[in-house]
């Protein structure tokens, strides 16, 4: 009987990793075929499907404190990069690049959750020689309170290779603490954790994450029993009838 | 310091600070309603998040009691010649009694304030500052009137 | 106290009855949610949040952050007896606005600082309203600096908040359009203040002030307008009207008090826009269409003026105002409705133009069919209208004012109409130097024929007045500048070709006769210049007799057997030469009169002898 269930638990094992293989490798094709089909930056250097690590072991790079640039809205910015009370992640996105656009639809549906509060993220766009704000606007649309900033200066200060790709930049002195790529948030906090030591970052994250995903859920659930916002059943109610918070 | 330009209102940016400037699409350009925008810009020791009021709403919420935010603002240039801009005396030195918890376009507990008007370079001003608390007010007014000293107003750019 | 909190609640219950009544349904507590809560711009703005922090509804009409703590200053609405205004001891210290308001159907909602004037003792506290709006009262020391820019500042505090849809520079003319966004006061509102998606006459209501403002508090539900046109509600000083295809207006006393039975399809029409300052700040003007006239643009003007009481202007009457300058321009004021001609066909309206609240001068517009649209004004239409108006031998005006070239010279023509057609035409000029003086018929004709004021007569001095002789009409006439013995005189007329210019000493002769023997009767003749023997020689014949005026015989008035008996010899060029008297009657009965070369003698019953 052990030996049974030792081998089904093997075959489920096997068949696992198989699966896990073909969704993997199927994921890497979908996105050669997507990064192909993408006709207007064929040059572009778009990111490979699995993250790079960032520069564990090297000496920090320092000496970028701020980042000066527009936002597509047409305002003029100047961030500190140190010394602040945060750290910051530059996302450095494009329009154009396919594997950057579920990053942005990803910050559209789920932020703040996707970042935890201990980092400030800035999406960082090429310059407007480089890019259309109106394109930057359009895609950084819905997407809250996150810094969007078109600065072809800052791609040159991180000697930044192509997009996406992320920074992560200490608070005290403008240490580059990391950088890489990835194609998506989770990957990029994975990045951020490993970064700054700190797994409980992930953890967090990944918590609110899920918090995040179950608040949705029950929205849509709501939405679609017909219960909307402002139905009398949401309230507590008393005797009288008045709603009461 | 870095100095930072909106508009032809140009200041030098302590170090750990941020400025965010606001320049409308056209000089003076009318928007739809009718009214007219003109440039303004925010100087803080902490992040300036995008979406911010003109007067530093969205910003004085955050600023904790060791944070600053500092704005100038433009009026119309005919303001230049009105009561309320007749000072050429552009703010420079602020003393730490000018400040008080009343002057403030929202009163949150603790903050401090102070709101000046005046006329540079043939433009009408308007110079607002939020301390966080005390301790920014000990702490960082040294570089708010940094700022100010600093500050130089380009001769009239927008025109209406 | 207890009068300000019942006011408050008096307000708010007025809000929620019309907005309820505007939306039309039943009243409910979900639709009193729906309607009067912040539950609609939360809906609007921030659904998911919304849907996931549930709120009270009493809490929820105030919107957010309305607790004393919460660092933002109370609505007006709240404080000062329901009126969304400026309290007394306040003045407007700035704007601000938060853009795609749910209060203002997706326009921005403007929000309109009252801060304390310099002497007033406000003193921070939290709002004592039995409202949810608690927020605080005159605590902010700020201004936002685009209102009242000629006031310095003084640092006084925000006493409270006016909210309106309509632009501040619209609302208060001391408001720059300097513009300021702050969205985060997008939630914020008050029982007092109408609620999202409210009807837009309801918006228009607040805007105005409410209850405290010029609509007063509203009487009765609103009504639809009849065709279709749209919706209105009547109120304690006016209505406002919601008439699809010219917008939300509202008409307010003292206008309304004048034009209210006239407004809808079958009068003025509907209001075209609010009613307007004057510029000399002494009353309001407003102007109203009427889709039935099949025109586009103004039907009609009211203007109420202090002094001079409402009136409407339309028609042909208010397009030639507005052509002169309205109030501003050389009418004036209406001082009368516009009114139809005696004959119906055509329309008028009188005007004062005033100085320091006082009429200076009137006039008048009339507009006919057969003349055009024309205006007189001070002493023309005085003049006029002495002689009789419209129904007088003048007419109606035919031009506006013409100047003459010299200094206060001015002339307008006039035209006597029949139906579409002109019978005859008339003047009336007025000079400082002559005064102000009307002609018309034929003497008008003859002194137009002449040249008018450029020809020898001049301008006129008298009216048309019957002869001394009651034969016939005259009218005298002086030139402007530099009068001669040829200049000025009259135009003599016994009807149709009988019509004649006297000039200079040759109407002083005939006026002389029309005074004394009356020999020389009525004109029938124009002067006739020429030279005889190098003299020069005027002469002009009469029914009865001529004048011959010569160097050597001045103004001699000739008549009778001796004048046949001196055109049978040859006149001037005859044996007898020019006269050198005119015609006496000796204490013998006889006549006679001289000549450069002999004597006439008439026996009276016998014939001529020349000596």
């Amino acid at each position: 009987m052990i030996w049974l269930v030792a081998l089904e638990a093997a075959a489920i094992g096997v068949l696992t990793l198989v699966v896990v293989a073909l969704a993997h490798s199927y994921a890497g094709l979908a996105a050669r075929v997507e990064e192909t089909a993408s006709p207007r930056h064929p040059a572009h250097v778009d990111a490979p499907h699995a993250m790079i690590p960032p520069h564990r072991g090297d000496e920090p790079t320092t000496g970028v404190r701020d980042l000066l640039g527009a936002t597509p809205a047409g305002e003029r910015v100047l961030l500190s990069l140190a010394p602040t009370s945060r750290d910051t992640l530059l996302a450095f996105l494009t329009t154009s690049c396919a594997s950057c656009r579920g990053l942005w639809d990803e910050l559209t549906l789920a932020h703040p959750s996707v970042i935890p509060p201990e980092v400030r993220l800035v999406i960082v766009s090429k310059g407007e020689d480089r890019e259309s704000p109106s394109q930057v606007a359009a895609l950084a649309d819905g997407i809250g309170d996150v810094d969007v900033v078109m600065s072809s200066e800052a791609w040159a200060d991180f000697d930044v290779p192509g997009s996406p790709y992320f920074v992560l930049v200490g608070r005290e002195r403008g240490d580059v603490l990391g950088q890489g790529t990835a194609r998506t948030w989770d990957q990029v906090m994975g990045l951020i954790g490993v970064a700054a030591g700190d797994e409980r970052v992930a953890a967090r994250t990944r918590k609110s994450r899920r918090d995040r995903r179950q608040e949705l859920d029950v929205d849509r659930v709501l939405l679609e029993a017909g219960v909307r916002p402002g139905d009398a059943s949401l309230y507590p109610v008393t005797d009288d009838g008045a709603a009461r918070a | 310091m870095r100095t930072f330009d909106t508009a032809g209102i140009v200041v030098p940016v302590p170090p750990g600070w941020e400025a965010r400037g606001v320049v409308p699409p056209a000089p003076a350009a009318r928007l739809p309603d009718g009214s007219v925008a003109y440039p303004y810009v925010h100087l803080a020791n902490v992040a300036l998040p995008p979406g911010r009021a003109p007067y530093g709403g969205g910003v004085v919420e955050h600023l904790g009691p060791e944070g600053v935010l500092l704005a100038l603002l433009e009026f119309a240039p005919g303001s230049a010649r009105t009561a309320l801009f007749t000072s050429h005396d552009a703010p420079r030195r602020l003393r730490p009694t000018e400040f008080s918890g009343a002057q403030l376009q929202r009163t949150l507990r603790g903050q401090l304030g102070l709101q000046r008007f005046f006329q540079l370079g043939g433009r009408a001003l308007c110079c607002y500052v939020v301390m966080g608390g005390p301790p920014a007010l000990r702490h960082a007014l040294g570089d708010v009137n940094r700022v100010l000293t600093g500050l130089r107003v380009h001769e009239v750019v927008t025109s209406r | 106290m207890s009068h300000r909190r019942d006011a408050a609640r008096a307000t708010d219950r007025w809000v929620r009855r019309l907005s309820g009544a505007l939306g039309g349904g039943t009243w409910s507590r979900r639709s009193f949610l729906a309607r009067t809560s912040i539950v609609g711009s939360a809906v609007a703005m921030d659904l998911k949040a919304f849907a996931l922090k549930p709120v009270s509804a009493y809490d929820a009409v105030c919107g957010t952050m309305s607790a004393c703590g919460d660092a933002f200053t109370a609505f007006c609405c709240t404080i000062n007896h329901g009126a969304n205004l400026c309290p007394e001891t306040t003045y407007v210290g700035g704007w601000w606005k938060a853009d795609r308001s749910v209060f203002c159907h997706g326009a921005p909602r403007y929000y309109v600082d009252c801060n304390g004037t310099a002497d007033a003792h406000w003193g921070c506290h939290c709002s004592e309203s039995p409202t949810c709006d608690r927020r605080k009262v005159a605590c902010n020391v700020f201004r936002y600096g685009n209102c009242n820019l000629q006031i310095a500042n003084h640092g006084t505090a925000v006493v409270c908040r006016v909210v309106t849809c309509t632009p501040p520079w619209q609302w208060d003319p001391t408001c720059t359009e300097t513009s300021f966004s702050d969205e985060v006061t997008g939630t914020q509102t008050a029982p007092c203040l109408p609620p999202p998606y409210a009807s837009p006459i309801l918006v228009k209501w607040s805007d105005g002030g409410g209850a405290g403002g010029a609509l007063g508090p509203p009487r009765g539900e609103p009504r639809s307008l009849t065709d279709g046109d749209g919706t209105w509600a009547r109120f304690e000083h006016g209505a406002v009207y919601d008439v699809h295809w010219l917008g939300v207006y509202a008409v307010t006393d003292p206008i309304w008090a004048v034009v209210r039975p006239r407004i809808g399809r079958d009068g003025i029409g509907f209001p075209a826009g609010d009613a307007t300052r004057l510029r000399a700040d002494d009353g309001w003007s407003q102007a109203f269409a009427n889709r039935s006239s099949g025109q586009q643009g103004v039907d009609a003007e009211a203007v109420a003026v202090r002094p001079l009481g409402t009136h409407v202007v339309t028609g042909a009457v208010l397009s030639k105002w507005h052509a002169l300058g309205a109030q501003a321009g050389l009418l004036g004021y209406p001082t009368s409705d516009t009114v139809p001609t005696a004959d119906g066909l055509g329309t008028q309206g009188e005007f004062a133009k005033l100085h320091h609240g006082a009429v200076r001068y009137r006039g008048a517009i009339v507009a006919h069919p057969a003349t055009g649209a024309h205006a007189l004004c001070g002493r023309i239409y005085e003049k006029w209208r002495a002689l009789g108006g419209e129904q007088g031998p003048l007419g109606l005006p035919a031009s506006d004012r013409l100047g003459l070239g010299a200094r206060h010279a001015y002339r307008n023509d006039f035209a006597l109409p029949s139906g579409a057609r002109v019978t005859s035409r008339g003047a009336i000029v007025a000079t400082d130097e002559l005064g102000t003086w009307g002609v018309w018929g034929f003497i008008h004709a003859r002194w137009v024929a002449d040249g008018a004021q450029h020809g020898p007569l001049g301008c006129p001095n008298s009216d048309v007045v019957a002869t001394p002789d009651g034969n016939g009409t005259y009218a005298t006439f002086h030139p402007l500048v530099a009068a001669t013995a040829t200049t000025g005189g009259a135009i003599v007329s016994a009807g149709g070709p009988g019509t004649w210019p006297l000039l200079g000493s040759l109407f002083a002769t005939w006026l002389a006769d029309q005074h004394g023997p009356r020999v020389l009767g009525m004109p029938i003749g124009p002067e006739v210049d020429k030279s005889v023997g190098g003299l020069a020689l005027r002469t002009q014949p009469f029914s009865s007799g001529a004048v011959y005026d010569s160097p050597v015989g001045p103004s001699c008035v000739l008549y009778g057997a001796i004048l046949q008996q001196y055109a049978a010899d040859g006149g001037p060029t005859g044996s007898l030469g020019l006269p050198t008297s005119s015609v006496v009657v000796l204490p013998s009965g006889n006549e006679r009169a001289t000549f450069q070369f002999g004597t006439l003698t008439a026996t009276p019953g016998g014939g001529v002898t020349r000596t």
